[in-house]
């Protein structure tokens, strides 16, 4: 096909930096994630290599999943092709790769659909866009829906409210069902079974990083402030990523300093010390069983209620807490409650001091996190309000691209994996080009996975910016009492 | 009464048959399926009400599309609008005497006429002269916008220069809705525009025109944002 050349500009006041690039057919296809382990596969209830007459088997579970799941029957037959989406993916618009427009993701699903399912797929049987499962579609499935990363911007612009994630998790389901997964979601699903947590840190490794972040906030405030772990009976049930006992270790620090200035007796739980649910990018067997270890871990360690720590993902995945795993009424929160809710009602209420001119040294911005700000609750003001308070530089990143609105990192749903680089790089570019823009030094955002890509991309992308976490910024501006 | 009134006497019926069993199959079918997680869209609602009403806004005023593209909003809405007016100016063939809300649409029916055509041209175009949209158009997208304009294209022509005799037509659909049969006109140009408005009718509930039913069953724009108040349980996964 021939391809005219233009430009169309999306965002005109601050982005002439960003276009809307020029179709390239295949562009990625290639990038592929790694196949899953046998090991993996097996531990998590998976078939361990691709069934034989998996087509078949493929057929079945796409009728399944139809009946399952009211979204997914929807989004099938309800897609125009207005093409309001077409330019909304930030894999899109970092590679131009057609296949990579979320209608066009989509219809890698609803051809299939429409040839099994529809009266369509009967009549016009030779017809292009009514596709049978053979090898070719599913590498087209195993590429594209590996390059969604469920972050559901496109669905905010759908006249029809048509959410892209629902597919990929249906199709993904069905691939793993069928035996195609991706080695670095299974590994992680597997990890969480053997050691609580997706980085796969053994308990007392996790004791011992407390330890050592206790030892640091001695040095810095003079003050014994504890990270509890496994604490009976304690007010707080903190589920963090366990990337904050690790690598975002301020976030963490952020929380103690909060809980200790405010009062509030907390720990975290060995058997689970892991919001992030990778069952979400897999399948809704494992998404459950992930979900089940919270609510076991606060009736094992006696607790009020629970906190959801600085997670995208883990939050979507524990809103739907009590769908997922039962009723919470045993707990004095009964529903889901993110660790900024509290903190930001916490500062309305005036338990905090707060220095702001201890951030003065950061020209700060706040990124929603996609599962944050969209999947689900809409977390817009909370950490928004815990930024503000906490800080004097503070200013919104251009409002196409916050809030509802707002991009993803590159790395979520299940796309962080090394070998997947050049489509993080790709996917994080429209958000980085809006910081460049806004001229930050700090990106602050409460997401694990957001940080993890962004402190390579922001400098790929050459944005002169660091990430951070917002308990972060809380804990540089918390004065404490001696 | 002849052969070729009985024919498309039959297919008339035929026509509606299908396309209400279709739809209302279709309706059932979207209504009985689970929606076990809840996925609103940011900025939810938090009542019934509210996610009500952000439906019925996204059903009469297309709000997403704003968000981003001003002009395809205004050909879809033009054309939905049009659309609307052509069928409720057509309503007074199955009506004798005809009532007065149907009289009020007469005039303006005709020009919903035109912009018809028009939007239906605008639709069809901007599906040709982008690469994204040629990418992501497929037959059945093509199929439907030619069907509107053949649609159109004959009613106006019909109204300007080729008027059929309007009494057989109409004798003809007041018949449909009085089971007593009658010949319509055989100009050829009205048995084009009924041919298309039965086939429309038929696709209607098999192809992409079921987002008019599907929308009313959106888990993302219909449902309120209420777990912390509401215990849902997953139908199919009561362990």
């Amino acid at each position: 096909m021939k391809r005219k050349e233009y430009k169309e500009v999306i965002y005109e006041e601050q982005f002439p930096v960003l276009t809307v690039p020029l179709l390239e057919d295949n562009k990625t296809s290639g990038i592929l994630c790694y196949k899953s382990k046998a090991k993996d596969m097996s531990e998590i209830g998976l078939p361990i290599e691709k069934v034989p007459n998996w087509q078949n088997k493929a057929v079945e579970l796409f009728g399944e999943m139809l009946e399952k799941y009211k979204g997914l029957r929807l989004f099938m037959d309800s897609c125009i092709r207005c093409g309001s989406c077409s330019a909304q993916c930030h894999y899109f618009l970092g590679t131009g790769d057609p296949k990579n427009m979320p209608v066009a993701r989509q219809e890698l699903m609803r051809s299939v659909y429409r040839k099994y399912f529809t009266l369509q797929g009967k009549l016009f049987k030779g017809s292009k866009d009514c596709v049978g499962f053979d090898d070719d579609l599913l590498k087209d499935w195993f590429s594209y829906f590996y390059q969604c990363s469920e972050c559901r911007r496109c669905s905010v612009f759908c006249p029809q409210g048509i959410d892209t994630a629902e597919v990929t998790m249906a199709a993904r389901e069905i691939m793993a069902r069928i035996g195609v997964a991706t080695k670095y979601v299974t590994e992680v699903v597997h990890k969480v079974y053997t050691t609580g947590n997706n980085l796969g840190i053994w308990s007392p490794a996790w004791i011992d990083n407390c330890k050592f972040l206790e030892e640091e906030i001695l040095e810095m405030t003079g003050l014994e402030i504890k990270l509890p772990v496994d604490a009976e009976g304690s007010e707080v049930l903190l589920v963090p990523p366990s990337a904050d006992n690790f690598a975002n270790t301020d976030t963490m620090i952020g929380y103690a300093k909060m809980f200790y200035a405010a009062g509030i007796s907390w720990t975290t739980s060995t058997y689970c010390n892991e919001g992030g649910n990778f069952g979400l990018f897999l399948d809704y067997k494992n998404y459950k069983q992930i979900n089940n270890r919270i609510l076991k871990a606060a009736r094992d360690l006696k607790v009020k209620y629970i906190l959801w720590g600085e997670c995208g993902h883990a939050w979507r995945a524990g809103y739907m807490t009590r769908t997922l795993s039962g009723s919470m009424d045993f707990l004095t929160v009964k529903y889901p409650k993110h660790v900024c809710q509290l903190t930001d009602e916490l500062i309305k209420k005036g338990a905090f001091k707060l220095d702001k001119s201890a951030n003065d040294h950061l020209k700060v911005t706040y990124h929603d996190p996609c599962n944050v700000a969209r999947a689900t609750t809409g977390m817009l003001e909370p950490p928004r309000n815990i930024v503000r308070a906490s800080c004097n530089n503070f200013q919104e990143m251009h409002p196409d691209t916050i809030r509802e609105k707002t991009f993803c990192c590159g790395g979520g749903g299940g796309m962080l994996a090394d070998e997947l680089m050049p489509m993080r790089m790709a996917g994080s570019k429209p958000r980085c080009m809006a910081v460049k823009a806004v001229g930050a030094n700090y990106l602050a955002t409460p997401c694990a996975i957001c940080k993890a890509n962004f402190s390579e991309s922001l400098h790929y992308w050459d944005t002169g910016a660091v990430i951070g976490g917002v308990h972060d910024l809380l804990s540089n501006a918390l004065i404490l009492n001696h | 009464m002849n052969l070729y009134g009985i024919i498309l006497s039959i297919l008339a019926y035929l026509a509606v048959i299908i396309c209400l069993t279709g739809f209302i199959a279709r309706l059932i079918v979207y209504a009985k399926t689970p929606a076990p997680l809840r996925i609103p869209l940011t900025p939810a609602p938090k009542t019934y009400f509210g996610a009500w009403l952000r439906l019925l806004s996204a059903a009469l005023f297309f709000y997403p599309l704003l968000r981003k593209s001003k002009l395809l909003w205004l050909y879809g809405y033009v054309f939905h609008i049009s659309f609307f007016l052509v069928i409720m100016r057509h309503l007074r063939y199955f009506f004798y005497p005809v009532p007065d809300f149907i009289m009020t649409f007469q005039v303006i029916g005709v020009y919903a006429g035109y912009t018809l055509g028009i939007s239906v041209l605008l639709l069809f175009a901007r599906r040709m002269f982008s690469d994204r949209y040629i990418y992501i158009s497929l037959a059945e997208d093509y199929f439907a916008l030619i069907l509107l304009l053949m649609i159109a294209g004959t009613g106006l022509l019909m109204h300007y220069y080729y008027r059929p005799f309007i009494v057989d037509i109409k004798s003809y659909s007041l018949g449909l809705t009085r089971f007593s049969w009658s010949a319509p006109s055989t100009d050829l140009l009205f048995i084009i525009h009924l041919l298309s408005v039965m086939l429309l009718v038929i696709y209607f509930p098999f192809g992409k025109l079921l987002h008019s039913g599907a929308l009313w069953f959106s888990p993302t724009l219909g449902k309120p944002d209420d777990i912390s108040i509401r215990q849902y349980n997953n139908p199919w996964d009561n362990k």
